[in-house]
Parts: C-alpha cells; sequence; structure tokens
C-alpha cells in the first residue's frame, strides 16, 4: 500500500465530492462515487476507481462502473475486473505517471476522448 | 436464521491470553470482539476485525454475595459503543469459563447480557452484536436482534491450521 | 465412532465423518483439476459443495476430466453436472450448490464455505479469488498447472499448491502472484493458444490439495505450518516443498491482505 501525500488527496477531493482512499489486495485506490465524463461517452456519469499505482502491467488505471462508449474505439482490455467485491472496467491506456492524483485522473479522462 | 462467525486463530488466542489475565478484583475478565458483517445468500456472515479488553479500571468490585464473577462499568460499555458507532463494527461480548464443567452461559451471564447486547442497536443497527463464551470444550455463542431476543451463533469458525468449527449448543442453562 | 465406510480413515480423527459431512466446499473450476478434486472430496466423505464452472464439456477436455464420458461431450454436458453426478454418485444426501457461470457473478454462496478451491486457469482469476477469500476469512487452496514450449528443450511442466490462510503471507508474499505475471497475461505475452493440460499432473495436484483440506478439518497430522505452498516439477516427477519457503521469514505478517479489511467493502 503506497501513502500519497496529503495535497494530492486533498486536491482529488476537492475535485470530487465523496472520494475514498481504499486499499485491497496490496493495492491503492482512490473510489470516486461520481465522475462526469468527457463530452462524446456515454454514459455520461459513473463511478470509477482510480489506481494511481502499477497494476497489470499499466503505470496507473482508470477503473469504470461499466463499459462507456467513447468518441473512438477503445481497447476494453479489463472486462469485469473485481476490485472491493464489484466488476469494474478499464480501457487500454498507459504511461500515466509522475503526475498528481488529480492530473493523473485528468491524462486517463483525456485517454477517453482522444483519436489514438 | 442461519449466523456464521468467522474468527482467525490468532486473535482467538490472543483473546484467550488476555481473558486469563488474573484480575485483581474482578474473577474474571471480559473484552469485545468486533465483527464486520459479509453478505451471503441466506442469513448473516460476521467476521471478527478486532478485540479489545476491558480496562483495568473499568471493572467495578462485586459486593459480598454477589453472583456475578465480574461487573463492568459504563465506561467500558461506552467505550464499545463509541467504536461500533465510530467503524460500524458489530460488538460481542465475550468472556472464559476456563474451569470444571461450566460450558455454557450461566443464568447471571444471560440476565446481564440480555440487557446489555440489545442496547448496542441504539448505536448501530446495520450489524448483529451477541456474546461468546470460550470455555475448555470449545466456543458458544448467541446474539441479539432489536427485540432483544437471543438466538444461538448457528456456526463458530475458528481459522488457522488446523480449523475448529464450533456449532450451536442448547446447553444453556 | 466412525461408521464402516469411513473405516479405513479412522487414524483421521474421532467422529472424522461427522465433522468432515458438515463442512461445506466451495470448488472454483470444476475442470481438468477441479474434477478431480471433487471426486476425491466426495471420497472421503465431503458432502456439501458449491461448485462454479461456465463451460460445457468438449473434445479436448476429454484427456482429463475425470468422470466426464465421450456422451458427455456429444451432448455438451455442463461441467457442473458432471461435477455433481460424481458427488451424487457417492452421497445421495449430497447438499450441492452449482452455478453455471463465473463465481464473481453469484459470489454470495462462495462465502459460506469452509474452505474454498481454486482450479482456474488466469492469474488474475486467481488474484480475485484470493483476495476475496480473505475478505471473507476463508482459507484458499490454489492448484495450478503450467507447459512451457522451450525448443530445441523438452517441455517444461511445473505446478503448485497454494494454501492462502488468511493472517499469513498469501500468493503476491510468496511469488505465485506478481505484477509481472499479471502484466503479461494482460498483454497476452508467453505461450499462446489452449493450455496444455494432462490428468495425471492434475491428479497430482488435486491429491495433494485434497489431503491439505483434510488435514485442515481434522488436524490429523498435528503440523501447523505457518504457509503450505508446493512445487510440482512435472519432468522429474517430484513435489515438494517451494523453495522460496527458505528464503523468505514466514513469520512476517502479511501486507497485502488486512484483517481491518475483513467483510463486506463499504464504498
Amino acid at each position: 500500500m503506497v501513502d500519497f501525500p496529503t495535497e494530492q488527496i486533498e486536491e482529488l477531493e476537492k475535485h470530487y465530492e465523496g472520494v475514498r482512499c481504499v486499499d485491497e489486495g496490496g493495492l491503492t485506490y482512490f473510489y470516486i462515487p461520481v465522475l462526469i465524463l468527457p463530452d462524446g461517452c456515454e454514459p455520461k456519469v459513473v463511478e470509477a476507481m482510480l489506481c494511481p499505482v502499477q497494476r497489470d502491467g499499466y503505470t496507473s488505471r482508470l477503473f469504470l462502473s461499466e463499459i462507456v462508449k467513447t468518441p473512438f474505439p477503445r481497447n476494453w482490455n479489463a472486462n469485469g475486473v473485481r476490485i472491493m467485491e464489484r466488476q469494474w472496467y478499464a480501457f487500454s491506456f498507459n504511461d500515466v505517471k509522475g503526475m498528481t492524483l488529480l492530473q493523473m485522473l485528468a491524462a486517463h479522462l483525456r485517454g477517453m476522448k482522444e483519436n489514438r | 436464521m442461519m449466523v456464521i462467525f468467522r474468527i482467525t486463530r490468532r486473535m482467538l488466542d490472543d483473546v484467550k491470553r488476555a481473558l486469563r489475565c488474573p484480575h485483581p478484583v474482578a474473577l474474571e475478565r471480559i473484552g469485545f470482539i468486533y465483527v464486520r458483517p459479509g453478505t451471503i445468500s441466506q442469513g448473516h456472515l460476521l467476521l471478527a476485525t478486532g478485540y479489545q479488553s476491558v480496562r483495568d479500571n473499568h471493572y467495578v468490585e462485586a459486593k459480598a454475595g454477589h453472583s456475578a464473577c465480574a461487573i463492568i462499568n459504563r465506561y467500558a460499555i461506552t467505550e464499545a459503543m463509541q467504536r461500533s458507532l465510530n467503524t460500524g463494527e458489530g460488538v460481542f461480548h465475550v468472556h472464559m469459563h476456563d474451569f470444571g464443567v461450566c460450558c455454557a452461559f450461566s443464568t447471571v451471564d444471560l440476565q446481564s447480557l440480555n440487557g446489555l447486547m440489545p442496547s448496542f442497536y441504539n448505536v448501530n443497527q446495520k450489524v448483529l452484536h451477541g456474546a461468546l463464551l470460550i470455555t475448555h470444550k470449545g466456543i458458544i455463542g448467541k446474539y441479539w436482534t432489536p427485540d432483544k431476543k437471543s438466538h444461538n451463533l448457528t456456526l463458530i469458525s475458528v481459522i488457522g491450521y488446523p480449523c475448529s468449527y464450533h456449532k450451536a449448543t442448547t446447553d444453556d442453562l | 465412532m466412525t461408521s464402516e465406510r469411513y473405516s479405513r480413515q479412522s487414524f483421521l480423527g474421532e467422529d472424522s465423518d461427522q465433522i468432515i459431512s458438515a463442512r461445506t466446499i466451495g470448488v472454483v473450476g470444476v475442470g481438468g483439476g477441479g474434477l478431480h478434486i471433487v471426486q476425491q472430496l466426495s471420497h472421503v466423505g465431503f458432502k456439501n459443495f458449491v461448485l462454479y464452472d461456465p463451460d460445457n464439456m468438449d473434445l479436448s477436455n476429454l484427456n482429463r476430466n475425470v468422470g466426464a464420458t465421450e456422451k458427455d461431450v456429444k451432448q455438451k454436458t455442463k461441467k457442473i453436472e458432471i461435477a455433481r453426478r460424481i458427488i451424487t454418485s457417492l452421497h445421495s444426501d449430497s447438499v450441492i450448490r452449482a452455478f453455471d457461470k463465473r463465481w464473481q457473478k453469484s459470489p454470495e454462496p462462495l462465502r459460506e464455505c469452509d474452505i474454498v478451491f481454486g482450479c482456474v486457469d488466469k492469474y488474475q482469476d486467481r488474484h480475485e479469488l484470493e483476495v476475496s477469500m480473505r475478505r471473507y476469512l476463508i482459507p484458499y487452496i490454489d492448484i495450478g498447472l503450467t507447459v512451457v514450449h522451450q525448443p530445441p528443450r523438452p517441455p517444461l511442466m511445473s505446478g503448485h499448491v497454494f494454501l492462502s490462510m488468511p493472517g499469513k503471507q498469501c500468493m503476491w508474499c510468496l511469488g505465485v502472484l506478481s505484477v509481472g505475471k499479471l502484466a503479461d497475461e494482460t498483454q497476452n505475452y508467453g505461450d499462446t493458444g489452449p493450455r496444455p493440460q494432462v490428468v495425471w499432473s492434475n491428479g497430482i495436484l488435486a491429491s495433494t490439495a485434497v489431503g491439505i483440506a483434510v488435514d485442515l478439518v481434522m488436524g490429523w497430522t498435528r503440523n501447523s505450518p505457518n504457509v503450505v505452498y508446493m512445487l510440482f516439477e512435472g519432468n522429474l516427477g517430484v513435489l515438494r516443498p517451494h523453495p522460496r519457503l527458505v528464503e523468505i521469514d514466514l513469520k512476517n505478517p502479511c501486507v497485502h491482505h488486512q484483517l481491518i479489511n475483513a467483510g463486506d467493502p463499504k464504498l
């Protein structure tokens, strides 16, 4: 389990109400109860689990409560990953690292709408 | 209703060690085991997540002729209630009859617990509260429902190598 | 007192048949390894099962799925039904809850089990099972077999049996699971195609796992190991305690699963 600087957590909490840090299986996650997705995504609002540490070969990952329709196709290679006794989904998007938690989340959200 | 209680052997050993410590005025020691619930298909699953001994200075010296082996004061109860309120854990009163052939809750135990354990629902209604008794034969336990009725735990599982399994008994006095 | 049926295993301890028959066993994956496990557990006297497998029998399973027949392949019998058939043929009074789906879709019955066996293919599945079983304080026994092609050398067969006991070191602590292994799996690196599996190796792993479970329930060996982690070297036909057991201080607590996280998660 990794400790994150308090100011990073507070910054995330300031932007997203109800954020909670949870630990499971040796990994740290930040649960975001209400995450508004970029334009062109459907649904528009989901729950999310930000994993800001290395997992599954990714430097960080953003898991969503459901597979989301994005403006451009994405490889949803985390299709029903179990975290905190629920199923979560994530598309392949790597090398998001060396940022604050909020910046990391923003980078993953940008990855949802970019044409790659 | 099926109610399964699970505790690791390591925690149970810690509990036993704590309950065996002699006390200046009480004949028995008392503690509280804290539990978190687990959703199962039918019934309840309770998982022991922590233990707290009643502090030495939270025991009350019994008057001569009193049949109770240990009496705890309101600070002990408040402390347990506060933890339940803060963490959402359920509370199980625990003591030990590590002597003779007494492998059941005594009449005095039950009279006292019937009054005490349902009161925990005043602070936390989301999880069951109850009591365990550790004896030389094993462990028995009860839970109370908010209507103040007591019921036997269906199964108490001690998780370790090896495990041990203790089913409900009807031997209570 | 042991009945006539179990008289040959009375050494397991007093009332062993009653104690064993009262237990509920979960088996996730009733294919090559899982069917062996179910068969042996039933013979020993376990009667209450929770089973998960979404698959039906196909021809490629017939080389190793004990209890399965050619008719099952023709009829595409569900693997859970083969397991059910095995159990009920030995215990007409068995209680079986069988789900033809992944356990994650219906996890509640699994949490009622006294011991859970994981006979799954992927590291991710192992990880998820271990996390959940730790959360609900259930001893979890994992088996796995791999055959790696390494031309020009012969294929390398190896397997493991791991007991993940709440409070003790886990598969992450001992390297059964690692960041690299899960990463490779996510990226689909390594051997591709159907996983090689053979009946005799599955049988060795399954038997070992069943032996661990019986000892967990009965304590007949009076051993109390901190960790049980067996390595099967298939090319040599050797099963032994994993070398990592001497490399690691087994008294260290597990840092990956903490007791305070037991129970339903709160989000």
